[in-house]
């Protein structure tokens, strides 16, 4: 029970290093030069790009975007995904293993199907909204299509398997007698969980949690195609300003902020949770 | 503190019956141990006493309260667990306090008996440690420790001593039996080493396929097993099956292989048909023709193995049943070859006369 914190939380590190920086490296140096359209760049070494970044309301409101949508993913995938990996996770039948089956089958389904599913579902008049309006719960038709909760939940469409997938290694990991244990001495089912399971499933949950925050960082299909124009996160940005507009410096600047902004809130983490195992507020 | 009382209870799981109609009465302050083979059901037993799975039928009483249905953090009990279960990311003050802070109790309160109990378990100082920071023999105690701390009514034992060696399940065998008595705790004990629940137990109930099959103290359940599983589970016995032909003065004598004639005691007036005649190793004596008394049993075979194990060697006989006949020899006896024919004798009175 010795491991060290910065060797666990190494691989999702490496993981969104590569993702984000390795293949960009070549956009990275580009982002220092200015921009003159066309796919065009200056000669000289500038900042240019960068302060037009933090000058402008529109891109800090896109980088605000993307953490946001990504944590709150990130969040309702944990929220969401923990009680259905703990009821998998202590399962006493085979059914949890076909359950298992059936969240890796449906995690490796290309994103582009199952968001044209979603939208299918979701559209004005598409069979959760007639069906609503016929209950009278909605007066009018529930989009997904082109707001934040849109984007939310075309993430979690994404990460929630994964998560589900992650959090019952972890779930399985905690030996089921010491919540007989605890049980047995005095604890109800929510004491159990309090002084128990979460306490001891903390440190695997978050570095769960990081995963698919970085996850959703990059993600582009389902921000995009959930967004419907409307919503710009980063990479939905990056595609559209290198793309469409070809502004290259400007799309290599994007980037590279993107990818500080990952490693910062990755370092950060790493950080405080070494905080609290110094103070002994979890285990490892 | 309080006696317990399992009344017809049942449990089963689909189509797979666990336990079959258990009646059983443990009570105040006794060491009862469960002993068995995997699968007989002496842990759904515990489970149940536990509250962790609820009988399909019947009832089960904690003194003189009907405990059916009460969820397990409000049944007042204790329990070790096989792997200790100790949480690894509490102290062993918080560890042992455990009980004690969900119960309410205050923080000098809780501090002043886990001093007490690591007195009792004669582990002074190590509160602040963690689980991962003790040996298996230590975390044993400690797991004793949180067990007992908030007086339980009952204190139930998994297999607690599984997981350490040979020299130290001895060891803490005496120490947990030393701890029960002082803290005079009703105790059920699980096990499948009979060894150990003959060291430990004041009763020994033996189970086999959901079912008890004899309750009893040691010297009941080694002296007179009552069926042929309790003989061959507890201890090691030779079993010779043959048919009765004559009942006489409290014994039957049977038609055994080799058209030998053997006696066993009638327990219980009579005996017929084809029934096995149980006898502990320790009781075969291999003979000369001559020295052999007129009413002794004697059987001829052939020696087809030994084995020294310090205390004693076994000698394996074969009589030309499907397994030798095993005997206990003084190890400062000359070793027998193989194959060296040998006479072996024991008295009718040692037999034991047993339902095949």
């Amino acid at each position: 029970m010795t491991a060290r914190w910065g060797l666990v939380l190494l691989p999702p590190f490496i993981f969104s290093f590569f993702l984000v920086a390795a293949s960009q490296s070549v956009f990275l140096e580009l982002s220092f030069f200015e921009d003159l359209g066309l796919g065009r760049k200056g000669e000289d070494f500038v900042l240019d790009n960068y302060t037009r970044f933090l000058t402008d309301s529109f891109y800090l409101h896109a980088l605000w975007t993307t953490i946001k949508t990504s944590a709150l993913a990130a969040l309702f995938t944990l929220v969401l995904g923990f009680p259905v990996a703990y009821l998998i996770a202590r399962m006493r039948s085979q059914w949890a293993m076909v359950l298992i089956a059936g969240i890796v089958v449906a995690t490796f389904v290309t994103i582009v199907i199952k968001v044209y599913g979603l939208i299918v579902i979701f559209s004005a008049n598409g069979i959760l909204n007639r069906s609503l309006m016929e209950i009278g719960i909605l007066s009018e038709p529930f989009t997904i299509f082109g707001n934040v909760s849109g984007v939310v939940i075309g993430l979690m469409h994404f990460t929630l398997g994964f998560g589900v997938l992650l959090l019952y290694s972890v779930i399985q990991t905690i030996p089921r007698s010491l919540e007989d244990a605890a049980a047995i001495h005095g604890a109800n089912r929510w004491r159990v969980y309090r002084r128990v399971i979460f306490p001891l499933a903390l440190p695997g949950v978050t570095v769960g949690a990081l995963m698919i925050f970085n996850m959703c960082m990059g993600a582009f299909t389902s921000a995009a195609l959930l967004g419907g124009g409307r919503v710009f996160t980063l990479p939905v940005l990056v595609q559209r300003v290198v793309m469409m507009e070809l502004k290259f410096s400007m799309g290599a600047t994007l980037a590279a902020i993107l990818l500080v902004s990952v490693i910062a809130i990755n370092l950060l983490s790493i950080f405080m949770l070494r905080r609290m195992k110094a103070a002994h507020l979890v285990v490892v | 503190m309080a006696g317990v009382r399992l009344d017809r209870v049942r449990k089963v799981y689909g189509a797979v019956v666990a336990l079959e109609e258990l009646n059983l009465e443990i009570e105040e302050g006794e060491f009862l141990t469960l002993l068995g083979p995997s699968g007989c059901g002496k842990t759904t037993t515990l489970r149940l006493i536990a509250g962790f799975v609820e009988p399909t039928s019947g009832t089960i009483l904690l003194g003189e309260e009907d405990v059916t249905g009460l969820p397990p953090q409000h049944r007042e009990i204790g329990m070790v667990f096989q792997d200790y279960a100790l949480f690894p990311h509490l102290t062993i003050r918080d560890n042992i306090g455990f009980g004690l802070k969900e119960r309410g109790a205050g923080k000098a309160e809780i501090e002043a008996r886990v001093q007490q109990l690591l007195e009792l378990v004669q582990l002074p100082g190590v509160e602040e440690r963690y689980p991962s920071e003790l040996s298996g023999g230590q975390a044993q105690r400690i797991a004793v420790a949180r067990a007992v701390a908030f007086p339980p009514r009952v204190l139930l034992m998994d297999e607690p001593l599984g997981a350490l060696d040979l020299k130290l399940r001895e060891s803490m065998q005496i120490e947990l039996r030393r701890i029960q008595k002082e803290l005079k705790i009703t105790t059920v004990f699980v096990t499948h080493d009979q060894t150990e629940a003959m060291n430990m137990s004041d009763r020994i109930v033996v189970m086999n396929g959901g079912l008890i099959e004899q309750v009893g103290s040691a010297e009941e359940i080694y002296n007179s097993p009552k069926s042929k599983f309790v003989a061959d589970f507890v201890g090691q016995i030779n079993l010779i099956e043959g048919d009765v032909v004559l009942t006489r003065d409290g014994f039957a004598t049977l038609k055994v292989a080799q058209d030998a004639a053997i006696r066993a005691p009638v327990a219980n007036g009579d005996a017929r048909g084809t029934l096995a005649v149980a006898v502990r190793p320790e009781h075969l004596r291999i003979v000369d023709s001559a020295e052999t008394a007129d009413s002794d049993n004697r059987l001829d075979g052939r020696v087809v193995g030994t084995i020294f194990s310090g205390n004693l060697r076994k000698v394996f006989i074969d009589i030309g049943m499907e397994k030798p006949l095993v005997l206990e020899d003084r190890p400062q006896n000359v070793a027998l070859q193989d194959g060296a024919a040998v006479r072996v004798a024991w008295s009718p009175s040692d037999g034991i006369l047993l339902d095949n």
